[in-house]
């Protein structure tokens, strides 16, 4: 018994070593790989003059789609902040997701919409649509809006998509607010690239508590006030910063944030559109896009570039944020689950041997095998006289890396874009990276497990997202 | 997202390693080797622990017969509590006993007697400092006491994390100093800024003299001076045509911003290299287009576009000749770039000479701008390049016949849809639409009753309507024959809304 436990810890002892090795050379890896991205994407953007061509008649048309459901309180100003993108050929299809609330009297009322007669092709399965309304005044004649029976996000992208009639779509959250140069800077690295088909682009998305708002901008740039907020102020900077232009680098993304990115509409078509049975559709299209051009031997791109072009709202209470993070941990492990084919299998280049396991060892697993070695500790812990000298030693090791990889986040950001102008914004950021491991983490750790359950008892909710809006912040300004 | 974990994977690991070693009672026990002519109550005296304590540790009882060889364990605690008295008995013992541990106190007590049995748990010093020490040492004496005896791995999670520490640190004072930096040079620039602005105006609407004065000659020295005047320079040149440009072309001459834009175009840094290029083309600093020509099929697609925009600036004559070259790459975005670029000289050049060209980027290129350009005299090139092999190229060439929108090449449009993709069927009853030639009456009402694609019905029927009277006819007439499926596109269709 006593070998059989000595050959246990034996195991335990090596793997869990070797998994954090593992983790921290893929977080040096990819923050090397992330840093001369960043150089060479600022150097080669410095000069680009784009309000010349922001004009061009001859970029690529692009269709913006914003699902929309009980979002009455804010429709009216998200559309306008949409409406008010500088880009030449563009059109508006907001879905309403069968709303309970007065969102789509509001739209007509204030749009001056009217039904047209829209002949709906169901290229995608989708939820019946109820009906296709356009503005009656030529200044809102880029504005379409589709009203649905309520199918969920994915389903209503998909409607977006069937009546689409661009190139590119850019899929994106309703309620948030974008860069007036958004889709140009999204649509630049998909003209750029002659060799591939850039099927994808993603962009940074940021958080846009306490930051003022004015007819559908950001006018004004603060740190949150909340604290919850300004952890995930420092959890986006450092994965979209430092993950995912590594993984661009490495065409290996797994990830476009649902809140925004732009897609080949052609592409997505061919692969079946937005998968309506998961609450990780974003993930599970650019999966299973990046499959259908492997196994058709298609070269193609997906590009993450690193402008701040998206600002969104962060959950700002726990409660919300455990929300989210629970359908985000089910969102993974339903794409991870579907396409387990990609596991370790060379046929799939980057994503079968870097992108599907990273996902699965580091995302997926890294909060169960950390709630192990908790519990491994606490058992442990009352079976002899720990090391202490040696425990803090790596208590410290561990604690330093973390806050060093999120100062490194930060002087990307100070380096590149600076959003955070006051000098004050950014030592509270590095105060909360001092916090962060402390407090955010374990609080993450413990969504991630609840999310964990919820998959394996088939929870397939979404979950009740709460949020302010930008109405209220609208008059603060005032 | 979750690299914090990693904390707890170290946590753990760190208590699997104790609890190994616990398990091994190593960390917790010695082990004591028995020489020849010892008992239990010689050991026992020898370390000053009860003979009943010894044989517990051991699992036997007092009718057992310890052996020379053996290895008894004795409890580290009580050694540390009694090691004076072993020191004391050390000293004078003849008698060596072979105890097993590497810590600091034990070292203080034996020379080599003692020797590591711990497995695994060997760098730490297991004992109480303060047991054996002598007097009080200094934080910095206990850290290089504790590195000169740490193995390899502490010593390197030792030496991280003073890296990281360090880093952190620099880190701050980087992002200190970057923040004072900017603001210094903000303060300087927004001094001189709007002087600079004052001069520029005046030197474009009132009279002056042909010199620039020397004070200013040499504030331009100062690079954050240069680049502000030259900014300022340029953005205000970017708006104006004629005179007006050209004394601002001159002003930039005389200030001696020339040489310096020359530098950056010769400089290493690519980057800087393009910011270069940019500023000799929009100063029309033709003599420098010789050296811009080596970087027109540059590898860096950056420094290529701005090398072929430059080009087009400066040689409005031939604004395309780089085009000739078989190896050019261009991209979507550099032809953008390039349409700018045109604009700007104001010239639009035959592009006849690229549609034949072999080089799929060229051609593209060319079939693209003989359609925004509507170059008629080029349509017959165009509709020949309606029979390449290349996708791509078919593409382009369908939409530069429409966008033409002469009905001429309609019939060879029409053949070409019988055996095209979905795309490209899409292009050409879009431009066959431009064309609004009647003809395309039979081709738009079999697409729209026999193709099964929904869009291009669509299209066909929008196809139709586009076609006055005649055509609008006809779709009535489809109309009311129709079934519901049809009935509705052709409404979708007739929708002017949509």
């Amino acid at each position: 018994m006593y070998e059989l436990i000595k050959i246990l810890n034996f195991l335990i002892e090596n793997g869990i070593f070797v998994y954090a090795i593992a983790i921290f050379i893929s977080y040096i890896v990819m923050a090397i790989l992330s840093g001369t991205e960043m150089i060479r994407y600022m150097r080669k953007n410095s000069f680009v003059d784009y309000s010349a061509i922001i004009s061009s008649p001859y970029a690529p048309p692009v269709t913006i789609l914003a699902p929309a459901y009980n979002e009455g309180n804010t429709i009216v100003e998200n559309i306008r902040s949409l409406l008010s993108i500088h880009y030449s050929d563009f059109e508006v299809i907001v879905i309403n997701d069968g709303s309970k609330d007065d969102s789509l009297e509001k739209i007509i009322a204030h749009y001056q919409l009217e039904k047209v007669d829209f002949m709906v092709n169901y290229v995608i399965p989708t939820k019946p649509v109820r009906g296709v309304y356009k503005s009656t005044n030529k200044a809102y004649s880029k504005l379409l809006v589709i009203d649905k029976e309520n199918g969920g996000k994915a389903d209503s992208l998909n409607a977006g998509i069937n009546i689409s009639s661009k190139k590119y779509f850019a899929g994106i959250d309703v309620d948030c607010i974008l860069e007036e140069d958004a889709i140009l800077k999204m649509i630049k690295p998909i003209l750029e690239d002659s060799q591939n088909r850039v099927i994808a682009t993603g962009g940074v998305i940021r958080i846009a508590n306490s930051c003022k708002v004015k007819d559908g901008k950001i006018v004004e740039i603060n740190l949150p006030k909340n604290l919850i907020a300004r952890f995930q102020v420092l959890e986006y900077t450092r994965a979209f910063l430092m993950g995912r232009m590594a993984w661009s680098r490495l065409n290996g993304l797994l990830l476009i944030s649902g809140a925004f990115g732009v897609f080949d509409r052609e592409i997505v078509v061919k692969a079946g559109g937005y998968d309506r049975n998961t609450v990780g559709e974003d993930m599970e299209l650019i999966v299973r896009m990046r499959r259908y051009m492997i196994e058709n031997e298609l070269k193609y791109k997906i590009v993450y570039i690193p402008d701040p072009l998206c600002w969104t709202e962060v959950p700002d209470k726990v409660r919300v944020l455990s929300r989210q993070r629970n359908r985000w941990t089910r969102g993974t492990m339903e794409t991870l689950f579907k396409h387990m084919t990609l596991f370790l299998n060379p046929k799939y280049g980057n994503l079968g041997m870097l992108g599907h396991p990273y996902w699965f060892f580091f995302e997926w697993l890294a909060p169960i095998i950390e709630t192990i070695g908790i519990f491994y500790f606490i058992l442990v812990l009352g079976m002899g006289n720990p090391d202490w000298p040696f425990f803090f030693l790596l208590l410290g090791f561990t604690y330093l890396f973390a806050v060093t990889y999120s100062a490194w986040a930060i002087i990307f950001e100070e380096f590149t874009f600076a959003r955070y102008r006051r000098k004050r914004d950014v030592f509270r950021l590095l105060v909360i990276s001092l916090l962060e491991p402390l407090f955010y983490h374990p609080l993450n750790v413990w969504f991630a497990l609840r999310g964990n359950y919820d998959y394996l008892i088939g929870n397939i909710s979404w979950g009740k997202m709460e949020k302010k809006g930008f109405t209220d912040k609208k008059k603060i300004t005032k | 997202m979750k690299h914090s974990v990693c904390i707890f994977f170290f946590v753990t690991l760190l208590f699997l390693q104790s609890y190994l070693t616990y398990g091994q009672e190593s960390s917790v026990f010695i082990h004591h080797v028995v020489k020849s002519d010892e008992n239990v109550s010689q050991i026992s005296k020898f370390y000053n622990v009860p003979e009943d304590s010894i044989r517990s540790w051991n699992s036997f009882d007092s009718n057992f017969r310890i052996l020379p060889g053996m290895k008894l364990k004795i409890r580290k605690q009580l050694i540390a509590s009694n090691q004076l008295f072993i020191k004391d008995k050390l000293a004078s013992d003849t008698n060596p006993v072979v105890l097993s541990d590497k810590s600091d106190s034990l070292k203080n007590v034996q020379s080599s007697d003692f020797k590591v049995s711990a497995s695994g748990n060997d760098y730490l010093p297991l004992l109480s400092e303060s047991v054996v020490a002598d007097n009080k040492q200094s934080f910095y004496e206990i850290f290089l006491h504790f590195y000169s005896k740490a193995n390899y791995l502490i010593k390197t999670i030792l030496f991280l994390n003073l890296f990281f520490l360090a880093s952190v640190i620099s880190m701050l004072i980087v992002i200190l100093n970057r923040r004072l930096k900017d603001s210094y040079i903000d303060f300087r620039r927004s001094k001189c800024q709007d002087r600079y602005r004052d001069f520029i105006t005046d030197w474009l609407y009132e009279e002056h003299t042909s010199f620039v004065p020397e004070s200013l000659l040499l504030e331009l020295r100062d690079w954050v001076n240069r680049d502000v005047f030259t900014s300022e320079l340029l953005s205000l040149h970017a708006n104006l045509t004629g005179d007006s440009a050209d004394k601002l072309v001159e002003l930039f001459q005389l200030a001696g911003l020339k040489k310096y834009s020359i530098r950056k175009a010769s400089h290493s840094s690519w980057n800087v290299k393009a910011k270069g290029f940019r500023e000799l083309a929009q100063m029309k600093i033709k003599e420098e287009s010789k050296l811009i020509s080596k970087y027109l099929n540059s590898g860096n697609e950056v420094l290529r576009i701005e090398a072929q925009m430059a080009w087009i600036q400066l040689n409005p004559n031939d604004p395309l000749s780089f085009c000739d070259d078989p190896e050019v790459n261009l991209t979507e975005w550099g032809l953008l770039n390039s349409l700018v670029a045109l604009k700007k000289i104001d010239a639009v050049p035959d592009f006849r000479r690229w549609l034949s060209s072999s080089n799929k980027s060229v051609a593209l290129f060319a079939l693209k701008m003989s359609g925004v350009f509507k170059q008629f005299d080029n349509i017959d090139l165009v509709t020949h390049r309606l029979d390449d092999i290349d996708l791509d190229i078919r593409h382009e060439a369908i939409c530069a016949l429409g966008k033409m929108a002469v009905p001429s090449p309609g019939n060879g449009l029409r053949q070409l849809f019988l055996t095209e993709g979905s795309e490209n069927k899409t292009e050409i009853i879009r431009s066959l639409i431009m064309m609004s030639d009647s003809s395309n009456i039979p081709f738009f009402e079999e697409v729209l009753l026999t193709e099964t694609e929904i869009s291009l019905r669509i299209l066909s029927a929008r196809g139709l309507v586009s076609l006055d009277s005649v055509g609008e006819d006809r779709v009535n007439s489809l109309y009311k024959e129709g079934d519901p499926v049809l009935k509705t596109i052709i409404i979708h269709a007739k929708d002017e809304r949509i």
